[in-house]
């Protein structure tokens, strides 16, 4: 499989959606993707479904098996809750966000299609008691400012229930460039795998002998996911879920503690804290990536989760699959990746499904 | 170049506090035209003049910090991360996942570490992690960290400016470069001639710990009176009292034991004359500024202080008006070709 640039994946992490609000990284998808499956569907709630028919010698038309591959358009984000009378905005965050990483990032807000900046602030230091020097601001002490003067003035561009963003460019850093800073790179990054699967699978010559659905999918953030929907829709026999997952393979962290390591292939998840995985699907997976000599590790510590606990409780219940890219600083306005994770991550599932061996 | 324009490309220059003189040629490219000679001291301060042309003519000192907070490589790291050390006021709360730039044998990028939720256990989560607790990730080898920023490497935020709404701006180290850019734009725009005497604008080296570049600066000019420029905390939401200093509300100016109440006097009636916005600020004893320090130099050097009303103080972020910038820049225009000043206070 040949890799383009990441510019694809630039332009996805670039795009507004925080949970509830994905409609800009919907329609970019659905013009990314024309022409490069066999039908695309946008559902009640706003998940992009595209179909990739198989056409195999052993296909069975009438009863087809189904192959599901998820992603989710959403990124975390913040709520404006209030404004005060004197222009500042008060909010909540869309999805879990930890004060630690919220002062002095900068957000951008979209009210009726107009984007305003913003930056997320406190209480200066030279403004803060001793005790207030030793302790995490919570959010609820942070507002938005937006360069506003006056509640009037603040009101003419956002109000009550006005989401936004972080604003963070894509940059690439590190040796030989290797290393992605972006935001929303969680769930992006499985959105552009997606695409460059589908693309690849949909003009090759090769027949599959199942339907494969490509689920886009919305509000994975904040738990009530999509996915459940878009899988009780599709009915899928199995599902791979493509995610990113924080990992702490920072200096100080003990060995025990780091999850997974970047630059050391997609990582495959036996369990975390909503999920006990297919273990016959990671098991296929880790044989494929050992016969193809595609990097592949196990997570190695249970924590987080993600839509593959939806999908398998969905319908009469699906056999899931989750590959995720490890991630840094994950939840933040810089999440950080490695390019090989990503790449091997592409080829590990294209592998998976054009192999045949689900 | 506009005083938007000046204020963001000051302001983007490197200048951590120690390592001014890392932009020196840039700072003389974009300002150097301004003035007929400059030079920059022992300690580091830039030293701008604007001659008025006259023999004898007074000294006026405009002093404001060109030096920013910022960080330091402590140690390097397994895995291409840096430990660091703060110089100046920096609030380690606002640095997990802040983006920065390592001044080395060439500027490489950086995102400062931050943890993630599985690793906090509920008896820390509300507890700050300091700054020597966070790393700075280049995705580097060890080796190619150690050629290339060792240990002292200065770090600063990277530079970013943003467009807020009504004209107001965001960015780093508006403190204080932004006041530096309202003085260069106020010289920029009068004739030599109009000038009240010779004007030495400094641009001074290390306020963010402890303001010795004004000292020496001010000892080496060795200026008739001065007018000090800094930025100051503009109220904010979850600060108790008076809502002082709010953005738009013009230049503030301060009452203090530090600095010269005639010559303080004098400079508000320049506002009141020119209807320049304006407000008062009480700082009885300590202003927290380069006066502290002018206004005991030598002999004693009269000092006035005018400040830039700001949010956000000593972040990547710090907000300001324009209305509020032209407003300084307006008073820094009157006060250097105030002819009632000199006569009072020139030797």
């Amino acid at each position: 499989m040949k890799y383009k640039s990441f510019e694809l994946l630039e332009k996805l992490t670039l795009l507004f959606g925080p949970s509830g609000c994905e409609d800009e990284v919907a329609d970019f998808i659905v013009s990314q993707i024309e022409g490069d499956c066999d039908s695309i569907t946008r559902d009640r709630v706003g998940n992009i479904i595209a179909k990739v028919s198989g056409r195999g010698i052993e296909y069975n038309s009438g009863n087809p098996k189904k192959v599901m591959i998820c992603a989710h358009m959403d990124e975390v984000g913040i709520m404006v809750s209030d404004i005060t009378e004197e222009g500042y905005l008060r909010f909540s965050t869309v999805g879990g966000i930890s004060p630690t990483v919220l002062p002095d990032k900068k957000v951008v807000l979209c009210e009726n299609g107009k984007m305003i900046n913003g930056i997320i602030s406190s209480k200066a230091i030279h403004l803060q008691s001793t005790e207030e020097r030793g302790k995490i601001t919570p959010a609820s002490k942070m507002y938005i400012d937006i360069g506003a003067k006056s509640e009037e003035e603040a009101r003419e561009y956002v109000e009550i229930g006005t989401v936004g963003v972080f604003a963070s460019d894509f940059v690439r850093f590190g040796t030989e460039d290797k290393l992605i800073k972006a935001k929303a790179l969680d769930d992006r990054l499985g959105c552009a795998i997606m695409i460059e699967i589908m693309r690849e699978l949909y003009h090759s010559d090769k027949g599959l002998e199942y339907d494969v659905y490509f689920a886009f999918t919305c509000c994975e953030e904040i738990g009530i996911s999509g996915a459940s929907v878009a899988a009780n829709t599709i009915c899928p026999d199995a599902a791979i879920v493509l995610e990113s997952t924080a990992v702490a393979d920072i200096a100080g962290v003990p060995e025990a503690s780091r999850v997974a390591t970047l630059g050391e292939g997609g990582t495959i998840t036996l369990m975390d804290r909503g999920t006990i995985y297919d273990r016959n699907l990671a098991e296929i997976a880790l044989a494929v990536a050992g016969n193809k000599e595609i990097k592949v590790q196990i997570k190695k510590y249970i924590s987080g989760g993600n839509d593959s606990a939806n999908i398998q409780k969905s319908g009469k219940g699906t056999k899931v699959l989750a590959i995720s890219a490890p991630s840094r600083y994950i939840h933040s306005s810089a999440n950080v990746v490695h390019a090989d994770d990503i790449n091997a991550m592409r080829d590990l599932v294209y592998a998976l499904v054009a192999g045949g061996k689900l | 170049m506009e005083l938007k324009e000046l204020i963001v490309s000051l302001s983007s220059l490197m200048s951590v506090t120690g390592s001014e003189n890392y932009s020196a040629d840039k700072l003389q490219e974009l300002i150097g035209d301004v003035f007929d000679e400059s030079y920059t001291d022992k300690i580091g301060n830039h030293i701008f003049i604007k001659r008025c042309g006259r023999e004898n003519a007074p000294k006026i000192m405009i002093d404001c910090h060109f030096d920013e907070i910022g960080m330091i490589v402590s140690d390097i790291c397994e895995g291409g991360f840096l430990r660091i050390a703060n110089i100046g006021g920096v609030d380690a709360k606002i640095l997990q996942s802040a983006e920065v730039i390592i001044y080395g044998s060439r500027e490489i990028y950086g995102v400062i570490s931050s943890t993630p939720p599985h690793l906090i256990k509920p008896a820390d989560a509300s507890k700050v992690k300091g700054i020597n607790e966070l790393t700075v990730d280049t995705g580097l080898t060890k080796e190619e960290l150690e050629e290339i920023c060792p240990i002292g490497t200065p770090i600063g935020f990277k530079p970013s400016y943003t467009e807020l709404i009504g004209g107001r701006i965001a960015g780093k180290a508006f403190d204080d470069k932004a006041c530096g850019a309202c003085a260069v734009y106020a010289l920029s725009r009068i004739d030599a001639n109009k000038l009240a005497g010779d004007i030495y604008f400094a641009f001074t080296t290390r306020e963010e710990v402890g303001g010795f570049g004004a000292a020496t600066s001010a000892y080496g000019i060795d200026p008739d009176y001065a007018l000090v420029m800094d930025v100051t905390n503009s109220w904010v939401p979850e600060v108790e009292g008076k809502k002082w200093s709010i953005i738009g509300s013009g230049v503030a100016i301060s009452v203090s034991a530090v600095t010269n109440r005639k010559l303080t006097k004098m400079t508000r009636a320049l506002c009141d004359e020119s209807n320049i916005k304006y407000t008062l600020r009480a700082e009885p004893n300590n202003t927290g500024t380069d006066a502290n320090k002018t206004g005991t130099t030598r002999a004693g050097i009269p000092t006035v202080l005018a400040s830039l009303p700001l949010r956000n103080m000593h972040t990547s972020n710090e907000i300001i008006s324009l209305d509020d910038a032209h407003a300084l820049s307006e008073l820094i225009c009157k006060f250097v070709t105030s002819k009632e000043i000199s006569e009072v206070f020139g030797r």
